[in-house]
């Protein structure tokens, strides 16, 4: 089997599944793991080039979120067959990324170790989740995600940026916006008042603090008082909705609840 | 001079006046968030209104006044700031800082690249359009404005073809045109910049009359007209130049309100410098109070805005002034 990988979550999957000697192709941004460096590149995030793609002759393509669908009619009148884990554009919540999980497994033929991911993924999110069971909704930290700065941007309900924060024993103060990314009014943010803000962002960690800090209106906000300020955690562990969202969860919950006793 | 005979209307810029409080007033009373006074007062969220009603008003009297030089200047109904590529090579300018992830300067990094990429396009274009005399034809420098804004143009869309996913979404951004601000110098330079500009486009607005007639009648009337054109020239371009820094591509006010304002106070500059200025930035800040509370909390960009609310605007004074004409 040849495989070409379109997005960095789909690589990550690959190689949990024990596929990473099939791929002949990824993306750019395809940083992990280490292994994935030495598969040749085809393309960047989002734009791959059709004649590259072909020259590898893949059989199986798998993409997350294609922004030209066109591309897999020229992909599947060459042999190769083609699979978008997210054809709505963006992945919603754990299950979503359990059920791309399932797909790859599918279609690799590595259905039953797709399986056990998932299994393994879910136990240890259950292990989180029973920390949390005693947790009453005001003890939960109120997160603000902040994705871009320019424009502002977070991440509403229905994004699995959503579905971490409250997994990670949070409450995202932009759930109350319906899809996916919206940019959003600096002000509103004010207005949360919200207890942590989490920079996606941020040029090396500790750095996002300062520029919070001098931001007109920012210096009330609770979290910027307090400095709780998450800017380093590893970006690829909160926002990539692959294997290691688990990570993501685990890490994001010990600093917003350091005091609560590991399972 | 038959235009300077314009009936003359005091009370007129007590309304524009009137109208850019009012417009103030709903701006700072209006928000993505919902909330009492008190608490708009205490959590600080009065201050980012005021900052930017504030910077809304500075890049709209900006651009009108922009466009009124620029059409003064190269006697020409369809100049605006843009148009001898200003905010194309502002647009390549702030491109680059983002599409290559220079962040040398910080937070001044994209606004200054952008300021440093209009000026020198409007240098180029007048070293481009001189001749071996050393004059500047209005008509070449037109040209080569607009060619340069095309090869620009063709830049700016070559880099944002290659931008990387996560950085398209910020170019975009800026092309389309931004009024959240974040710091307090960054918006008082450009003010800075903008009120300069217009005390020296009132105090000299008897020569934008002179320039509007033409060259050699400028020059009868006494008028140094090369020397003229290079301040205002420079003057329209570090308008330009400031209000594109901070808020990136907003279109559309430059060159529709001039013409709207020239409509009610006639084409004499001494009057329509100043309503213009008032005007731009009444239009604006109204346009961006729709762009936060339309769909709040999420934010239309200014752009679409001020071509979807200005262009029906414009286009009923026009059918309003030719009614009036055939009377």
């Amino acid at each position: 089997m040849r495989i070409i990988s379109l997005a960095p979550n789909v690589t990550e999957i690959l190689f949990a599944l024990g596929l990473g000697d099939s791929i002949v192709g990824v993306t750019d941004r395809c940083n992990y793991p280490s292994a994935a460096a030495r598969i040749e590149r085809v393309s960047g995030f989002g734009t791959p080039n059709v004649e590259t793609l072909l020259s590898l002759s893949p059989t199986l393509v798998v993409a997350s979120g294609l922004a030209r669908p066109e591309l897999a009619d020229v992909l599947r009148q060459s042999g190769a067959r083609v699979l978008d884990v997210q054809p709505s554009g963006f992945i919603s919540d754990f299950p979503a990324m359990f059920e791309a999980v399932r797909q790859i497994g599918a279609a690799t033929g590595r259905g039953d170790e797709a399986a056990k991911l998932i299994a393994t993924m879910q136990g240890e999110l259950n292990a989180i989740a029973s920390r949390f069971t005693h947790l009453e909704e005001p003890q939960r930290p109120r997160v603000f995600v902040e994705i871009e700065d320019s424009p502002l941007m977070t991440s509403g309900a229905g994004s699995f940026i959503d579905d971490l924060i409250h997994r990670g024993g949070g409450r995202n103060v932009a759930h109350e916006i319906e899809g996916g990314y919206p940019r959003i009014d600096p002000e509103k943010v004010v207005a949360w008042n919200p207890d942590v803000i989490i920079v996606a962002h941020a040029d090396r960690p500790g750095e996002a603090v300062e520029r919070l800090t001098k931001r007109i209106g920012w210096a009330e906000i609770a979290a910027v008082r307090n400095r709780r300020i998450i800017d380093d955690i590893d970006a690829d562990l909160l926002f990539r909705p692959g294997p290691r969202l688990v990570e993501g969860v685990k890490a994001l919950a010990e600093r917003l609840h350091p005091s609560l006793p590991t399972p | 001079m038959t235009f300077l005979r314009h009936k003359s209307r005091p009370y007129i810029f007590a309304l524009f006046a009137l109208a850019l409080a009012a417009a103030c007033l709903i701006s700072l009373l209006s928000g993505a968030a919902h909330l009492p006074w008190s608490e708009i007062w205490s959590k600080g969220i009065f201050w980012l209104r005021l900052a930017r009603t504030s910077i809304a008003a500075v890049a709209g009297a900006g651009l009108s006044v922009a466009g009124v030089v620029f059409q003064s200047l190269l006697r020409n109904p369809l100049a605006e700031p843009y148009v001898l590529g200003v905010t194309a090579g502002a647009g390549v300018g702030a491109a680059l800082a983002i599409v290559l992830g220079i962040t040398a300067a910080g937070l001044w990094t994209v606004p200054g690249m952008a300021f440093a990429g209009a000026l020198a396009t409007i240098v180029l274009a007048r070293a481009l359009a001189r001749t071996p005399s050393g004059s500047v034809p209005v008509e070449t420098l037109l040209l080569a404005g607009v060619t340069l804004s095309a090869v620009l143009n063709s830049l700016l869309m070559f880099l944002v073809s290659i931008a990387p996913s996560d950085k398209l979404h910020g170019v975009v951004w800026w092309l389309l045109g931004n009024l959240q601000i974040t710091d307090w110098r960054l918006l008082e330079i450009a003010a800075a910049v903008v009120f300069a500009g217009l005390a020296v486009c009132i105090v000299f607005a008897r020569d934008l009359n002179l320039m509007a007639l033409g060259e050699e009648p400028a020059a009868h009337l006494g008028l140094d007209v090369e020397r003229s054109r290079r301040t205002f020239l420079l003057v329209a371009s570090l308008m330009t130049g400031a209000t594109v820094a901070t808020s990136g591509l907003i279109g559309f006010v430059g060159l529709i309100v001039p013409h709207a304002v020239r409509m009610l106070v006639g084409p004499d500059h001494r009057r329509l410098v100043p309503a213009t200025a008032l005007a731009g930035a009444t239009f604006l800040i109204l346009a961006d109070c729709l762009a936060r509370t339309l769909l709040a909390p999420i934010e239309i960009p200014i752009g679409v805005v001020t071509a979807l609310a200005g262009g029906p605007l414009f286009l009923m004074l026009l059918r309003r002034r030719k009614a009036e004409a055939w009377r």
